[in-house]
């Protein structure tokens, strides 16, 4: 019974008339035509008993060397966004990371200018209240209040993140920690900038305050995931080359770190932008919550639909 | 002096007498590039004065008789027609060779790796991009604004290049960092030419929808201009949705192609940021079909947001 009930396996089927079946010859023939050379032998499985690996390329990789920023500007924000693998071999070899982090420190500061420069803009392209001469001091002050805001987040941060880092994990040298801060700050500010134009043209074509202000919020927040995504990537590999144990959940506790020293220095900094209504103001007295007042827009902005109709 | 104005006189007097003589016959085959014309115009004893019996020149060069004499005013501003004729078929030639390879860059994502990252094509194949999206997106702003009238359809049909292409302009350094940061670490050309690729996909299923849209436009009634801007808004999406498939497929060829990995959130966060954009602008931009019982201008006061007009829209249909 087992003979005549088996499937035909493939090298046994007949292709020939008589044994299409009720189908018929034009049918499909199901598990495929009759194999003229045999399926190929499977790759062999390493004897440590990992899962076998996928073929590597025939073209090799070019070996890593140590990074070397170009002179100029943009030229040296466009290395680091291209050559990552150039900076984590730097931090390994632990050379050259006081010109770079000298580099990539003019990087941040750059990029942060540009950025604070189009949120001081959004009260001169969109019309408000004050005076002229304001809306243009209001770009300057913008303009040296988010590289200021980048550093001093970097100054508190740095020291907990040593601290923690030796203790729990990779234990790097002071001047590598900075250097990996900084590379993660530059990678930062120029996502952040990078989101200047999108932000520009939302502040020339829409009216509502707290809707940039949200925009504001979560390019902020994109970027800082971004570069601290960046620095764990770095503080993980440089742990995996030197061979010391990687931190995990301290990783999430950097990340709130960060998010909560930013965000109360945003507070403290205040105004970036300037709210429609109130005079110009280099600084506001200290009253209220970053999470208020961004929970209070949110409340305003999804509200709106349901009253104007 | 009289003998060097007697001597200008003389080139000026060259240049119209040289181009009569030189005057090619009107029809010229473009498929013949031997240079042969029919014998339709002329039977039996005409002789066709042809400057160049060998045919059509195959790139444009600078005609050689005429670097002897150096006329004033400069003849580069006078051609004979058969340069003309060269140049024609040559651009011809190569609109058609950059035509074919960018449908089956659309028909075959999947291997248009090569394509993105520039060894197919050389950077002429970007402007070519540019105009073909142009003129699909135009087709189909014709369409949506011949609703209210011819003149608010030839409006429309010069705003539509306009909002994609702003669009891509204001997300492009968004995507080029991010792609840095997270998907395949391209350069700045080979970021271009793969946007404009993703643009030129969402402008041939958009185009592709022209005639049915243009027929809905012009068989539609005054009252139907709800029913009307709902069509667009659903057509814009399933345009999007459908030319998002073959963008994720350019984008993975193009990373295989250099051997570096992507992560499916970069090909997402780009969907994103483009559609909230291109909304922001289609509204920036509007009107685009024009109520009938409003007079049509060019663009209304900025105010609101799109979600809420297209909320508003519904509540009326």
């Amino acid at each position: 019974m087992t003979d005549q009930t088996r499937t035909p396996k493939p090298e046994e089927r007949d292709n020939s008339q008589s044994n299409q079946g009720p189908s018929g010859p034009g049918a499909p023939v199901f598990g495929g035509p009759a194999r003229e050379t045999p399926p190929p032998i499977p790759p062999p499985i390493p004897p440590d008993g990992s899962p076998p690996r996928r073929p590597q390329p025939a073209v090799e990789e070019p070996p890593v060397c140590e990074a070397e920023f170009p002179k100029g500007f943009w030229k040296s924000a466009d290395y680091l966004l291209h050559h990552p693998n150039e900076v984590l071999e730097s931090l390994h070899r632990d050379k050259g990371l006081v010109e770079m982090s000298k580099t990539l420190l003019v990087i941040t500061l750059g990029m942060a200018v540009i950025y604070g420069a189009v949120m001081g803009a959004t009260n001169l392209l969109q019309g408000s209240t004050m005076a002229a001469h304001e809306k243009l001091l209001m770009i300057v002050i913008t303009a040296i209040k988010v590289p200021v805001l980048f550093l001093l987040t970097l100054f508190i941060v740095l020291w907990p993140i040593y601290v923690s880092n030796a203790f729990m994990g990779a234990r790097h040298s002071f001047r590598v920690v900075v250097a990996e801060m900084l590379a993660a700050m530059a990678v930062t500010s120029t996502t952040l900038a990078s989101m200047a134009t999108v932000i520009f043209f939302f502040a020339l074509t829409s009216e509502t305050y707290d809707f940039i202000k949200l925009l504001h919020v979560l390019f902020f927040a994109y970027a800082g995931v971004v570069g601290l995504t960046s620095l764990i990537q770095y503080v993980r590999e440089l742990g995996y080359r030197a061979r010391r144990a990687t931190p995990r959940f301290l990783f999430f506790i950097w990340l709130l770190l960060y998010a909560f020293v930013g965000t109360q220095m945003a507070w403290v900094m205040r105004p970036f932008v300037g709210s429609p209504g109130e005079k110009f103001q280099v600084f506001r007295p200290r009253q209220g919550n970053f999470y208020e007042s961004v929970f209070k827009s949110l409340g305003k902005v999804l509200e709106e639909k349901p009253e104007k109709k | 002096m009289a003998n060097d104005e007697q001597r200008n006189a003389e080139r000026v007097l060259f240049l119209p007498v040289g181009w009569a003589l030189a005057h090619q016959p009107l029809m010229v085959s473009y498929a013949d590039p031997s240079g042969k014309t029919p014998r339709a115009m002329g039977q039996g004893r005409t002789r066709w004065a042809k400057a160049e019996p060998d045919g059509p020149r195959p790139i444009l060069q600078f005609p050689r008789r005429f670097l002897e004499v150096r006329p004033f005013p400069p003849l580069r501003f006078f051609r004979l027609r058969s340069d003309f004729v060269c140049v024609q078929y040559h651009c011809m030639e190569t609109i058609s060779r950059y035509a074919s390879i960018w449908w089956n860059a659309l028909v075959h994502p999947e291997q248009s790796g090569r394509l993105v990252i520039g060894t197919e094509a050389g950077a002429r194949f970007d402007w070519f991009i540019l105009a073909a999206s142009a003129v699909l997106y135009a087709f189909y702003g014709l369409s949506m604004g011949l609703f209210h009238s011819f003149a608010s359809g030839l409006v429309s049909c010069v705003k539509m290049p306009f909002l994609f292409l702003l669009s891509l302009a204001v997300c492009f350094y968004p995507l080029y960092v991010l792609n840095c940061v997270l998907g395949p670490r391209l350069s700045v050309r080979q970021t271009v030419r793969l946007l404009l690729v993703a643009i030129s996909a969402n402008a041939a299923a958009l185009g592709s929808y022209g005639p049915v849209s243009l027929f809905f436009t012009l068989t539609a009634f005054d009252k139907d201009y709800h029913f009307l801007i709902i069509m667009h808004v659903v057509v814009f999406g399933f345009a999007g949705i459908a030319s998002l498939f073959v963008i994720a497929l350019a984008f993975r060829a193009a990373a295989a192609e250099l051997r570096k990995p992507l992560r499916p959130v970069f090909i997402i966060a780009w969907g994103l940021l483009y559609a909230f954009v291109g909304t922001q602008m289609s509204w920036v931009l509007r009107p685009w079909v024009g109520c009938k019982g409003v007079p049509y201008t060019f663009f209304r006061t900025v105010g609101g947001s799109f979600i809420e007009a297209v909320w508003r829209v519904m509540h009326n249909f």
